[in-house]
């Protein structure tokens, strides 16, 4: 019984750090495309914090993976906002206000 | 002396001339006749009669000279009572000798009323072991000087006897020829029948090695049918044997399977015209069956088809039938076997189809064996997969014994644990429960205090000053005039299914994101429209207060709602 216990906690670990390489992928700076708006900036850590930055204001918020690489981020008022990672590039679904492209910034 | 040798040179040459007379004749009776007219004048017989016979069959001639002619039929006709009465049959038996010459004297002769009465030679000869002679000569012309009954001089008779015994040699070989000419005759018969014998042996000898020919076939065929198992094998294997077994260039072998609506055909040296069809093969086993003459289907019947070109003519047959058997196995399983010409052109023989008649009835056996082999086959089958699916239930009821088995002692455990408990909670008192219920809601504050997220123990609505408010028919002029806002605070789901046109979704749940991504850049003297709450949840005021927090100076709660708006008949959209 122990054997086998320790034989599953072994294979979920090593199920959890294969999941980890496409994480710390995401992890960095993205800015918006918003020609007629002031830039804003989202903030990826790999501890799952993050923010979004438009000017001099600042929203927390942490994230995480789910299933097929989509990513959910979660306001502090418990609110969620889903997004689909694509090449290089995270695409917010704004609820109300449609879809906002970030494109990762160089390092 | 002189006289005497006269007499001697007469008498040599009558031998003489008489044995010219006989050498190159060959028929007894005209030896006889010369005989008889040269020998009466050197001995002085006016009248003779000679006889030839066969004492055995009472058979023979008589011969006479200077008898009148009724006396001489007459004699002709006494012949078997002159046989009995001179040539003893027993004393033909080698009691004499072959050329043995009696002088017979009347007065002992048992036949002497037979003869003429004035006959006063009288001589039986044997010429060989069949047949006899007599000759009797008389009156002599001596007699008339010496008187009645003058017997003959010694010179005369050894005459007469060397006269006999040139007759008897004459006889002989006109009789040796005469056998030898009947041998001849039946030798030649004989060989004939020999010769017709011999054909006849060799055309048994044909049908011998043509039988022994069909037999090995057949025994070939015997030892490899045994290992067939289905029924278009064996049928192609019977026919192949049949049509090297009777020299046959084509056939074909059919077998039709009412209950199965199937076909079995197999053809050679002909191509297939369409026979494996059903209604075709049916066409030609229904003439086959009315042209064998049976007037219903037994089982395992065999006849044979007459007249096979004329009766299966039409029948979409590749080549024309010689000879066809028709065969059944059963009421349902019926077929045909159809042979072409042989090689050689001759018709089958009588045997030759009644053989084969004996093999289709073999073949029966096989097809038969078959059949029964393929239901066997499918019986063992499915009684295979119903073994295995009993041995599956088996062993799904022997799991599902064990898992009641687990199921039954787990559930005795948890008997157990529940009288257990039961027991320990006959101990419980109230002041464990308040203990417990205290200590919970501490560390339930605690834990809410401590958490970002906690919920306020007072509503923030109850605590801040509420919001000021406009009716609908202001906002739509406030947005007419000067391009308020209309902010939706409801959750998305009913923004999508019903808003004001133009009106933007900012919920508490993502005030901060949204408000930096949509409101950032909005000026703080922008009048702000709020509408979106119902009885237990105000989102309206909540967003109001977070807007009025970051200073925006006009934020307005609209009353009633999108309700009263789209009574009004305002702008809505979807």
């Amino acid at each position: 019984m122990r054997r086998t216990l320790f034989c599953a906690l072994a294979l979920a670990l090593l199920l959890l750090a294969g999941c980890r390489g496409p994480v710390e992928d995401l992890v960095g700076d993205y800015e918006s495309e918003r020609l007629d708006l002031s830039p804003a900036r989202l903030t990826l850590r790999s501890d799952g914090g993050g923010s979004l930055t438009v000017g001099a204001e600042e929203a927390p918020f942490r994230w995480e993976v789910r299933d097929e690489g989509q990513v959910v981020l979660h306001t502090r008022q418990g609110g969620v906002i889903s997004a689909r990672r694509g090449r290089g590039m995270l695409e917010l679904e704004m609820p109300g206000a449609g879809k906002q492209v970030f494109r990762k910034a160089a390092k | 002396m002189r006289t005497e040798l006269e007499r001697k040179r007469l008498s040599l040459r009558v031998l003489l001339e008489t044995a010219q007379e006989l050498a190159g004749i060959l028929q007894p009776r005209k030896i006889m006749e010369t005989f008889l007219l040269t020998a009466m004048g050197p001995i002085g017989a006016m009248r003779g009669v000679a006889v030839l016979a066969r004492p055995a069959g009472c058979e023979g001639m008589v011969l006479s000279r200077g008898l009148p002619p009724a006396e001489a039929e007459a004699l002709e006709q006494r012949l078997p009572d002159i046989c009995d009465a001179y040539f003893p049959y027993r004393d033909l038996d080698g009691d004499f000798p072959s050329s043995k010459i009696r002088v017979i004297r009347r007065d002992q002769a048992g036949g002497d009323s037979l003869l003429p009465r004035d006959m006063d030679i009288l001589l039986c000869f044997n010429v060989d072991e069949s047949h006899c002679g007599l000759l009797a000569l008389g009156p002599l012309l001596s007699a008339d000087e010496a008187g009645a009954g003058a017997e003959l001089e010694s010179d005369a008779s050894t005459l007469l006897h060397s006269l006999l015994h040139l007759l008897i040699g004459a006889l002989r070989g006109a009789l040796a020829v005469s056998n030898i000419r009947q041998l001849s005759v039946d030798l030649g018969r004989k060989n004939d029948r020999l010769t017709e014998a011999l054909a006849s042996s060799h055309a048994v000898q044909r049908g011998l090695d043509r039988r022994v020919h069909q037999l090995a076939a057949v025994n070939e065929l015997a030892a490899e049918m045994a290992h067939l198992r289905e029924v278009q094998g064996i049928l192609d294997r019977f026919l192949l044997t049949m049509l090297g077994a009777f020299s046959v260039g084509s056939g074909l072998v059919l077998l039709l399977d009412r209950a199965a609506h199937g076909v079995d055909l197999a053809v050679r040296g002909a191509p297939d015209t369409g026979l494996s069809g059903y209604a075709a093969a049916d066409v030609l086993v229904y003439k086959s069956f009315t042209a064998s003459g049976g007037r219903s289907v037994a089982p395992l019947t065999v006849e044979p088809v007459g007249d096979p070109a004329a009766s299966l003519a039409g029948s979409g047959l590749p080549f024309e039938a010689a000879c066809a058997i028709y065969f059944a196995l059963d009421r349902d399983v019926q077929g045909v076997l159809v042979l072409g010409e042989t090689i050689s052109g001759e018709a089958l023989e009588d045997d030759d189809v009644q053989m084969l008649r004996a093999q289709v009835g073999t073949l029966l056996g096989y097809v038969q064996g078959a059949r029964h082999l393929a239901t066997i086959t499918a019986l063992n089958e499915n009684l295979t997969r119903q073994n295995e699916e009993l041995t599956r239930t088996v062993t799904a009821l022997t799991e599902a014994r064990q898992t009641i088995d687990l199921l039954e002692r787990a559930g005795e455990r948890v008997r157990s644990f529940l009288r257990t408990e039961g027991q320990r909670s006959r101990r419980f008192s109230w002041l464990d429960c308040g203990v417990i219920l205290v200590a919970a809601m501490l560390l339930g504050f605690l834990f809410n205090l401590a958490s970002p997220n906690g919920v306020p123990l007072v509503p923030e609505h109850l605590r801040r000053p509420p919001a000021q408010t406009i009716t609908a028919q202001k906002a739509r002029e406030l947005q007419q005039s000067e391009g308020a806002l209309l902010v939706d605070a409801r959750p998305q789901a009913f923004f999508d299914q019903q808003r004001v046109r133009g009106a933007t979704n900012l919920t508490p749940a993502l005030f901060d994101m949204m408000y930096l991504m949509r409101f950032a850049q909005v000026p703080l003297s922008t009048p702000l429209i709020i509408y979106g709450g119902n009885i237990s949840r105000r989102w309206d005021e909540d967003v109001a207060a977070k807007l009025m927090a970051r200073e925006h100076e006009r934020v307005l709660v609209l009353e009633e709602g999108l309700t009263a708006w789209a009574a009004r008949g305002y702008p809505v959209e979807p």
